[in-house]
């Protein structure tokens, strides 16, 4: 036999098990990828395959209450390269050249900016203008990206860019009204989703809109511009007349709290502001909201409504002034040191005496003077829709070093730290029948669909009768009218009412020499249409606040009256 | 064993009535479903004309022509005259592997080409056929008796060159393929048990000794990317993320011919050979997974099928030898594919692009067709 006969047949089988346990290992193998974690890998699939852009919604415009654009955005691009595209010089250095010539860089620069970033797309120009951006794209330089983008404009300049604030380079607000509204402003940003290939590149036609962006509301602002410009102008120039480090300029309506206009020295100016200098930081805060000072002889006004308001004096209620009230042995004297005699409640606010204040708040005690001014909102925040607001700071009767003595320095603004909203807010409803509102810098929204939604004014508390804002009104309106028509304090065209205040500022362990001279005023009398605070900050002049500050009061109030075409009610002189 | 009998065996051959089209149909299908996968696979990186040698899809008709007829040729040739040469076969074998060392065409990190005109050759192919013929005509003559231990380590003496020399290459799979085909076809051989067993142990025993001295970097590394394959998503383990990304997102029924967002795209590397399996995961899903597995399957059958009715030990021997090789290569494959398996250059059957491996395929379905078409020849002996 010369083969050798075939063995028995049964061992053929024992390989083939084993090739077919092989295969069983692969089937269960491929269930699990393509059955239990398909999910999975689908959607690795898709993100190897999908790049996505956020398309910026159009970011809501800041209008000032008659309309006016305060600030807008435009579109722009971002111009963007990817790295792997330009890996390649022979690539690059053409591309380069030509995107060099629309941006206005060195080709060579930006071929090293590119080829030496570590990650796929390179940005390397932001909010490039809409047309040359559009060239970019239509040229169709290997490897660049125009990103649509958007950027923030003001028209008026730096005008109340203290209240707008700022946005960063990704639309987001980062100080003022462009911060505590950005989640109004900015809307719902969408998304585009496009396919790529291994390159990262983005095929063409694979591009489609995911999610359509849902544009930023605008907001109508309760600044008018003529005003804000009108403030911040005579800001400036009392700053600089009387030589002081900073001020502020607060205008609002009285019965809606409403601002009118707000200027604050230093503040964010747009056109010097250097974001990379961490000690400019300080000046995206609006001192005006978020810096405390001693208000000085405004508070009086405050002392007298709650006296009158709890009935323990009239404006007519007489005490006798010696220049001198001892507390517990700590004397405390006028501003003036002079002695005024006899006075009514009325002379004491019309000639500021300190002893006077302390003969009201005596007669209050400390736990009603105290309530009074938690209803005037002393020591927390007004609410006001703008970022960082500061609380105040109110020494408190049950505090550890609480002395007697402060609660007479209380009653002429010592002891006490506000803002000077807070102080304006307090004075407001003092004076507009007794209503303690929330002072607000949005009067409206307009949705992208053009519906407008009204912001109602709100009124927190009743911290004092109207009766008692009237006779404040009153005494107030005398404190002004000591000066004839048209000259110091009193307006020329129409009747008013205010009260001034010099606070020397508070340092470690006593008072500083330096003095904060200021004057809140209100016309016209009856019916304030305007209530407003100058106040300058260490005047290096060392006028007090009826001098350097009630003037300005007097023009501002007259011109501001009549732009808002108010009937003088004083008659033309 | 003498030449006398192929004169008798040229008269009992009756022609093509015995040709197993059940063996050969599924192979023809294969390539059918190759042709389809290479043209998707490569429609991305080839836009030339269809009728051109540089369209992959027209370079594999060529060849799988050329595989058929190489199949039709050898299955009316009596397997036994290559049992007869076997040894200068296997010789050939070896030198041209030894050849490839020196002279030989390096890609993807191994040498395992010759350029011969527009065609590479690989060696490796045919060498492992030699390997299956060598091994056969061992086992069937006087004193290869696999049951003695001595004429069993004279085996392993045949295998352990070419899966050396394939080892050093390097090509690992191709070692593992012929390393399971001596295995196969030791147990139809009657292996004792306790043999194969105490081998085996041998063997894991030596493991970390080829693991320290004798396994390359890269392969290190390949095995490295099959334990953590997040371990470097872009650069080593691409591929096999990209694999599993490309099959897992087929799901049940695929994305469709060329709609494979994975191949498509650019993300499969080599799409066409080493990673074929994945395109046909993605774009024909799990249904055409088992689609392949069960021509894959049928072949199994009817490969064993031949060993069972084969007239001798040669062809018994053969005809699993040939069985093994080409189901651990789709094995390999496939489990390179789902990451089951290191990277390894391992093309899959019949329907990978390739030349040589194609040919050399088509040639061992001719020798299963001439063992199965001469069973009855030899039974009557």
């Amino acid at each position: 036999m010369t083969h050798q006969r075939a063995r028995g047949t049964r061992r053929v089988w024992v390989p083939a098990a084993f090739l077919g346990l092989f295969g069983a290992v692969i089937l269960v193998r491929l269930v699990q990828l393509q059955v239990f974690e398909h999910a999975r890998y689908a959607e690795a699939a898709r993100a190897e395959l999908t790049g996505n852009e956020t398309i910026y919604a159009r970011r809501g415009s800041l209008l000032d209450r008659n309309g006016n654009v305060l600030a807008m955005s435009v579109s722009t691009w971002n111009i963007s390269v990817s790295s792997r595209v330009w890996k390649l010089d022979s690539v690059a250095g053409p591309a380069s050249e030509a995107l060099g010539k629309y941006l206005g860089m060195d080709p060579v620069q930006l071929r090293s900016e590119v080829q030496q970033a570590k990650t796929i797309d390179v940005v390397v120009k932001r909010n490039v203008d809409y047309e040359t951006g559009r060239q970019i794209e239509a040229d169709g330089i290997p490897g660049v990206m125009a990103v649509a983008n958007s950027r923030r404009v003001n028209p008026d300049g730096d005008l109340a860019a203290g209240l707008l604030g700022l946005t960063g380079f990704d639309n987001q607000g980062l100080a003022g009204l462009e911060s505590s509204y950005n989640s109004v402003l900015q809307g719902k940003p969408g998304k585009t989703v496009y396919e790529r290939d291994t390159t990262g590149e983005p095929i063409p036609y694979g591009e489609y809109v995911a999610v359509a962006p849902q544009p930023g509301d605008d907001l109508v602002l309760t600044i008018d511009r003529t005003l804000q410009q009108m403030a911040e102008t005579r800001l400036e120039a009392a700053i600089k007349e009387h030589k002081a480090k900073g001020g502020t300029i607060l205008v609002l309506d009285p019965q809606t709290m409403e601002i009118l206009a707000l200027a604050s020295s230093p503040g964010l100016k747009y056109s010097t502001i250097n974001l990379n200098d961490p000690a400019q930081m300080s000046l995206l805060n609006n001192p005006s909201i978020t810096n405390v000072y001693e208000p000085g002889s405004v508070m009086k006004i405050v002392t007298a409504s709650a006296a009158i308001d709890q009935g323990v004096v009239t404006p007519d209620t007489t005490y006798v002034d010696t220049g001198v009230v001892y507390i517990y042995g700590t004397p405390i004297y006028n501003w003036d040191n002079s002695t005024y005699g006899r006075q009514t409640m009325t002379g004491v606010l019309q000639n500021s005496i300190n002893t006077g204040a302390v003969f009201m708040v005596e007669k209050l005690g400390a736990a009603t003077f105290h309530k009074y001014l938690d209803a005037f909102g002393f020591g927390r925040p007004t609410g006001i829709d703008y970022p960082g607001e500061a609380a105040g700071i109110v020494r408190r009767p049950w505090d550890k070093d609480w002395s007697p003595v402060d609660l007479a320095t209380q009653s002429f603004g010592q002891s006490i730290s506000v803002t000077p909203l807070q102080m304006l807010t307090a004075v407001a409803a003092a004076i507009n029948g007794g209503k303690l509102m929330k002072p607000h810098l949005v009067k409206a929204h307009i949705a992208s669909d053009g519906t407008r939604t009204e912001v109602q004014p709100v009124v927190e508390s009743q911290p004092i009768k109207p009766e008692t804002s009237a006779t404040i009104r009153s005494m107030l309106g005398q404190v002004i009218s000591q000066d004839p028509p048209g000259t110091g304090r009193n307006p020329r065209l129409y009747t008013a009412g205010g009260k001034s205040g010099t606070a020397n500022v508070p340092v470690w362990n006593g008072y500083d020499d330096t003095q904060i001279a200021s004057f809140v005023g209100f016309a016209p009398l009856e019916h304030p249409r305007i209530l407003m605070l100058i106040k300058l900050d260490q005047n290096q002049d060392f006028q007090t606040g009826t001098v350097a500050a009630g003037p300005i009061f007097r023009t501002f109030a007259d011109d501001a009256l009549q732009y808002l075409g108010v009937k003088p009610d004083k008659g033309t002189p | 064993m003498s030449t006398l009998s192929y004169g008798r065996q040229r008269s009992v051959f009756r022609g093509w009535d015995r040709f197993d089209y059940a063996l050969f149909l599924p192979a023809l299908a294969l390539v059918v479903v190759g042709l389809l996968l290479i043209y998707s696979g490569s429609s991305r990186s080839y836009v030339g004309p269809v009728a051109s040698f540089s369209n992959p899809v027209a370079k594999q008709v060529v060849f799988a022509s050329a595989g058929i007829a190489a199949m039709l040729l050898v299955s009316k040739l009596d397997y036994h005259y290559l049992t007869h040469y076997a040894w200068v076969l296997y010789a050939l074998g070896l030198v041209s592997l030894v050849v490839i060392l020196v002279f030989g065409h390096s890609a993807f990190g191994s040498t395992r080409w010759f350029n011969v005109g527009p065609v590479q050759v690989q060696p490796s192919e045919f060498a492992k056929l030699a390997t299956i013929l060598a091994l056969a005509r061992f086992f069937s003559e006087h004193g290869g008796d696999a049951r003695d231990l001595r004429a069993l380590l004279l085996s392993l003496a045949i295998v352990a060159p070419t899966a050396g020399l394939v080892f050093v290459e390097p090509d690992l799979g191709t070692s593992v393929v012929i390393a399971s085909i001596w295995v196969g076809v030791v147990i139809v051989a009657g292996v004792n048990r306790g043999h194969l067993l105490v081998m085996g142990a041998l063997f894991v025993a030596a493991m970390p000794f080829l693991w320290t001295f004798f396994i390359a970097d890269y392969q290190v590394t390949r095995v490295a990317i099959l334990v953590d394959p997040e371990k470097d998503p872009l650069g080593d383990s691409y591929n096999v993320i990209q694999a599993k990304i490309a099959i897992g997102s087929g799901q049940l029924l695929g994305t469709g011919l060329t709609n494979g967002q994975q191949t498509q795209r650019g993300y499969l590397k080599v799409p066409t050979k080493d990673f074929i399996f994945s395109v046909l995961g993605e774009e024909l899903g799990f249904v055409g997974a088992m689609g392949l597995f069960t021509l894959f399957g049928i072949l199994l059958f009817r490969g064993i099928r031949a060993a069972q009715i084969a007239g001798d030990t040669a062809g018994q021997l053969v005809a699993v030898g040939i069985v093994v090789l080409i189901l651990m290569q789709t094995f390999i494959n496939v489990a390179v594919n789902v990451s089951l398996f290191p990277v390894t250059g391992i093309p899959l059957p019949f329907v990978s692009q390739g030349g040589s491996s194609m040919v050399t395929l088509f040639i061992g379905l001719g020798i299963l067709q001439s063992i199965v078409m001469r069973h009855r020849a030899y039974r009557q002996i």
